[in-house]
């Protein structure tokens, strides 16, 4: 059953330019070799702290940043399979019909001076669908799907709240009827109690009309609610993927370890599996060999100058880790370890 | 339970919400009380330019050689006596000597009496340019005269060439600047949004322009203007020198509005719906300009007024029969004037009044600008 | 020593806007304890920023402390000082501001001055409480404070400026910088909101361990459940500018009485839970403060609401066993449970 979205092998480098005329000064790799899978139907989160380039990732598969090496095949309903980072743009255009995005902050992603009607309606008048009468009907039909009332058509964004501004994003997104729907971060600009009811809004539609979602978060307890597979991300590189909650109770990555085990929980009043060491590292200038070796308690020699591959663990769950046949790692419900002072 | 939806019952939306960015802008300005103020100063100023030939009592040509340099010669309602009169009324005039300076001038006949008379007969005009019309707002009979500002060097009443000339100093500055914004505006989104070599080359070459200073920038460019040129040739030609310096600044400011917006995830947004870069531009990058450009364009054009009221005084602008107050305040250039016949810079009070109130406009429009606050 | 640090009493703040006077805390009641941790849970609008910021007596212009008490207890023995009382700019609050209550903010990167370095800045604070201080002595204690907060190379970090610092490592210096008077009473507004959730733990270990060394009290403000369970010892929920429920973290948060905080545990989505159940989500929506309901502010939104009580009339915040405080006409004193 070929996947709705294969993404294999893709890189991103952007020069950073500076000094008197613009010149390149350094790379950084946003990307490096990120392979993953999205089957149709199902929602793959895209998970991962500060400048592992998640986010990247979803800008690239929309087109809004060119991929500098690998393929991303999308299984476009019209078009067949489509290798999306090669595509040209007329190739693009017809794709985007079939793969819409959720922004993050609905303050930012939707013009002020439109209507909500107009900001709705945008990408099928831009598409030539539909205009005019049929075109207002089928955003009063949106509105609802999302549960708006059709009374605020005519409003304007800085009418409603914030979360029902995300309702009129995702109301946006659903207007082409798209089978990939890419979220980035969409509920973490949302207050708590309505992160809750975004959240389900989006389960329901993903039932009604069979949508796929590439969820992208920074919150593991989000994650945890919403996906069945999760792809883990550090600076750049896949560390690792599989079922969600397979990884989360026995991870295959020390990465992974560190970040589950830093989550704080309810109930667990200063307990701590291992405490985090280190921060993210600067992206221009990561460390060699496997990116994580400087803040691993499994680090050995070999982490420093061998890259290791993403190798399969069996069960569909991939890891990038010398090591990870042999680690027994703590997920959620491993045993308390005493707190150590960081 | 369909947690999703919105319960019908919404806690009512109270009426800010209903409005659109336009009329939350205009009810932050209204709140100025000095903007409005300048606001409302300028509608009038500018009521009167266009119905400059009904105020005005005399025709914009018509000279009164027997009066020439005669003090204001307003209206009165008490008289030397102290009685009052219900009708204001003028005092007649004649030439004679004048006991203290022994010159020439004109003298004050207190027996004489003139009522003020609404809406009398005169010279026929066009209203407009298009309308003929006889009557004038009021006058006085003949042989009296009413010169509510005096009157300059050729006999020419000073109220009647205000009226007129402030249809000139008006509005050649709202054509400077239409002409700059549709320059500035257009290539600031080129630039903005393309970038490359095509921004870096017209940043130096709007650097340039820039850097020189203003006026004397204007006073060659203006030299430039053939003297055949008819009085309304070279009108255009000053609207279109004082706009070569300004359409720069307007064309930076949007170029940075465009960068930062172009970034920004509405238009991503837009990108990824298949908007082409004509839309992008036209309906989101353009409407989110339009507060500053607003802005930018108030506040230039009194610079602009100012600058044609520099060259015609220097006599390098507006040319006879056209008036303006810059052409005015070139009579009124020496001492002499000012210890004589200090009525001629009256013209200096209305370009003051104009441009004071077109900053404040320009001032409530920049902080009503935003009404997010953001 | 049970006096508590800081008694807050009937605190009312009000903003005056274009619409009227809007109420941002409606009579808050709750208490500091020396040394240990009261963590403010609660939404944006709720009102826990407003009530930090009148602890330090910088509510900003249109708003203002109108009623109410803010008891602070130095020294432990004398009847303290009424922090409401104080004109903001006086000489008495600046001398509390800094040696006595600090505060570290979300931001860390708009927090500080980009044209200094870090050290000028821990250095610039010491003299402005102390202006007897020599400069090398100020440089040693601020050297001093980097190394307190597990900094490495703090004789290195003193001399760089904030965009040179990671954002963990900003925010360790701004806990330096608010430490380096000495307080007793520490503020942090959600201070690891903007932190990854590695460095967000290493800061959370980081406090507690001052905490212990130090002895002070730290009042955390923050919407994450999880946080305020790791960190606080006492919780207060507020919602709309009410408290609702007060008491021990680990009662409140493992066994919760007002609805709002039961309805916001099980909204809340849990790493811990089981896969794929369904969300329990808060009907509704936070009403804003101009149109503040009538009654018990939760009603508009709660499971559990009575028609004709919940609607009309007040809850009193009643006590609920021993330690606990609930908001709720279903804790009113002689109704069964």
């Amino acid at each position: 059953m070929t996947p709705l979205l294969d993404v294999q092998g893709v890189s991103k480098t952007f020069t950073v330019a500076g000094g008197l005329f613009d010149r390149a000064r350094g790379t950084v790799r946003a990307l490096d070799d990120v392979s993953f899978t999205v089957p149709a139907g199902t929602t793959v989160g895209l998970v991962g702290e500060s400048g592992c380039g998640k986010s990247t990732m979803g800008h690239v598969i929309m087109g809004g940043l060119s991929a500098s090496g690998g393929q991303i095949m999308f299984d476009d309903p019209a078009l067949g399979l489509t290798d999306l980072a090669k595509a040209d743009e007329a190739t693009r255009r017809k794709t985007r019909l079939n793969m819409q995005m959720i922004f993050q902050d609905p303050n930012s992603s939707l013009n002020p001076r439109m209507t909500l009607v107009d900001l709705i309606g945008e990408p099928l008048v831009i598409n030539g669908v539909m205009k005019g009468q049929a075109l207002e009907e089928r955003v009063a039909e949106l509105l609802e799907q999302v549960g708006l009332s059709t009374r605020y058509l005519r409003r304007y964004p800085h009418a409603l709240s914030g979360g029902q501004r995300q309702r009129v994003v995702i109301a946006r997104a659903l207007a082409l009827n798209p089978r990939l729907v890419v979220a980035d971060e969409p509920i973490s600009a949302l207050d708590v109690s309505i992160q809750a009811q975004t959240l389900n809004l989006m389960k329901d539609l993903q039932a009604q009309r069979q949508l796929t979602y590439l969820f992208i978060a920074h919150d593991l307890g989000v994650v945890n609610h919403f996906t069945d597979t999760t792809v883990v991300m550090y600076l750049g590189r896949v560390v690792e993927t599989g079922a969600t909650h397979q990884i989360f109770r026995v991870p295959k990555h020390p990465y992974a370890e560190m970040l589950i085990g830093s989550v704080p929980r309810i109930g667990d009043k200063g307990t701590r599996q291992k405490p985090a060491v280190g921060e993210v590292p600067s992206a221009m200038n990561p460390p060699g060999g496997c990116h994580f070796h400087p803040r691993c308690p499994y680090a050995a020699d070999r982490c420093r100058t061998e890259v290791p591959a993403l190798r399969p663990m069996g069960d569909g769950r991939f890891a990038r880790c010398h090591f990870s046949e042999t680690l027994t790692l703590a997920g959620m419900d491993g045993v308390p370890a005493t707190r150590t002072v960081s | 339970m369909t947690d999703a939806a919105i319960p019908a019952e919404d806690p009512a939306t109270p009426r800010l919400a209903v409005l659109s960015v336009r009329q939350l802008t205009w009810r932050k300005f209204r709140r100025n009380r000095l903007a409005y103020l300048g606001l409302c100063v300028l509608c009038v100023m500018y009521l009167m330019a266009a119905f400059a030939p009904f105020l005005a009592p005399y025709g914009v040509r018509e000279t009164h050689s027997q009066f020439a340099r005669t003090a204001p010669n307003g209206l009165h309602f008490i008289d030397e006596n102290g009685s009052f009169h219900a009708v204001p009324f003028v005092y007649g005039l004649r030439q004679g000597m004048d006991p203290e300076t022994f010159l020439q001038s004109t003298i004050r006949v207190e027996d004489e009496k003139y009522p003020l008379r609404l809406l009398p007969r005169g010279e026929p005009y066009l209203l407009f340019g298009l309308i003929p019309a006889e009557r004038r707002l009021f006058g006085v009979d003949a042989p009296g005269k009413i010169f509510l500002f005096g009157t300059d060097t050729r006999g020419r009443d000073l109220f009647t060439r205000i009226l007129y000339g402030a249809q000139v100093s008006l509005t050649v500055g709202l054509f400077g600047v239409i002409l700059s914004l549709v320059l500035g505006v257009g290539i600031g989104l080129a630039t903005g949004y393309y970038g490359g070599w095509f921004d870096s080359i017209t940043q130096r070459v709007i650097e340039m322009t820039q850097a020189f200073p203003q006026i004397p920038l204007w006073l060659a460019l203006a030299a430039l203007i053939p003297p055949t040129w008819s009085s309304i040739q070279v009108y255009f030609g000053i609207s279109i020198v004082l706009s070569i310096l300004t359409w720069g600044a307007l064309a930076r400011q949007v170029r940075a509005m465009v960068l930062s917006l172009k970034t920004s995830d509405f238009v991503r947004a837009a990108r990824y719906s298949n908007a082409s870069t004509g839309r992008i531009m036209l309906r989101h990058l353009l409407p989110s300009t339009f507060s500053h450009v607003l802005v930018i364009a108030t506040l230039a054009i009194p610079a602009m007024i100012l600058g044609e009221t520099a060259l015609s005084f220097l006599g390098l602008g507006i040319k006879a029969p056209m008036t303006s107050w810059g052409l005015l305040l070139n009579e009124a250039q020496s001492v002499q004037v000012i210890v004589e016949t200090p009525w001629l810079l009256i013209p200096v009070v209305f370009v003051v009044l104009t441009i004071i109130s077109f900053n404040f406009v320009g001032d409530g429009l920049r902080d009503a600008a935003d009404p997010f606050a953001r | 020593m049970d006096t508590p640090l800081v008694q807050v009493s009937g605190l009312i703040a009000e903003f005056r806007t274009e619409g009227g006077r809007i109420r941002a805390l409606n009579g808050i009641d709750f208490a500091i304890p020396r040394g240990r941790t009261l963590a403010i849970l609660g939404e944006s609008g709720c009102g826990k920023s407003v009530t930090a910021q009148c602890l330090l007596n910088l509510v900003r212009h249109p708003g203002s402390i109108t009623q109410g008490q803010i008891v602070y207890h130095g020294s432990g023995s004398g009847s303290g000082v009424d922090i409401a009382r104080l004109s903001p700019s006086s000489e008495a609050m600046r001398r509390l501001r800094g040696p006595e209550i600090a505060m570290i903010f979300q931001e860390p990167m708009t927090s500080f001055d980009p044209l200094f370095t870090v050290g000028e800045q821990i250095t610039e604070m010491l003299h402005a409480h102390d202006h007897k201080i020599t400069r090398p002595a100020a440089r040693a204690h601020a050297i001093e404070m980097l190394r307190r907060v597990r900094l490495p190379s703090p004789e290195l970090i003193v001399d760089r400026y904030p965009h040179q610092l990671s954002g963990g490592m900003r925010q360790r210096v701004m806990i330096a910088l608010a430490l380096s008077c000495g307080p007793k009473l520490l503020i942090a507004d959600e201070p690891t909101t903007a932190l990854d959730v590695t460095t967000e733990s290493q800061i959370l270990d980081l406090l507690r361990n001052l905490q212990a060394e130090l002895g002070m009290s730290i009042m955390f403000i923050t919407h994450d459940l999880g946080v305020a369970s790791e960190m606080a010892d006492e919780v207060i929920v507020m919602y709309l500018g009410y408290v609702v429920e007060q008491g021990p973290a680990d009662q409140v948060l493992t066994a919760p009485h007002h609805p709002y905080t039961r309805a916001l545990l099980d909204s809340v989505p849990k790493i811990d839970a089981a896969p794929g159940t369904r969300l329990n989500a808060i009907r509704g929506m936070v009403p804003t403060p101009d149109q503040m309901p009538p009654g018990c502010p939760f009603h508009t939104r709660c499971d559990a609401f009575i028609a004709g009580l919940c609607d009309r009339v007040l809850p009193d915040l009643w006590p609920v066993g021993d330690v606990r405080l609930s908001r709720c006409h279903l804790q009113a004193p002689g109704r069964a449970a």
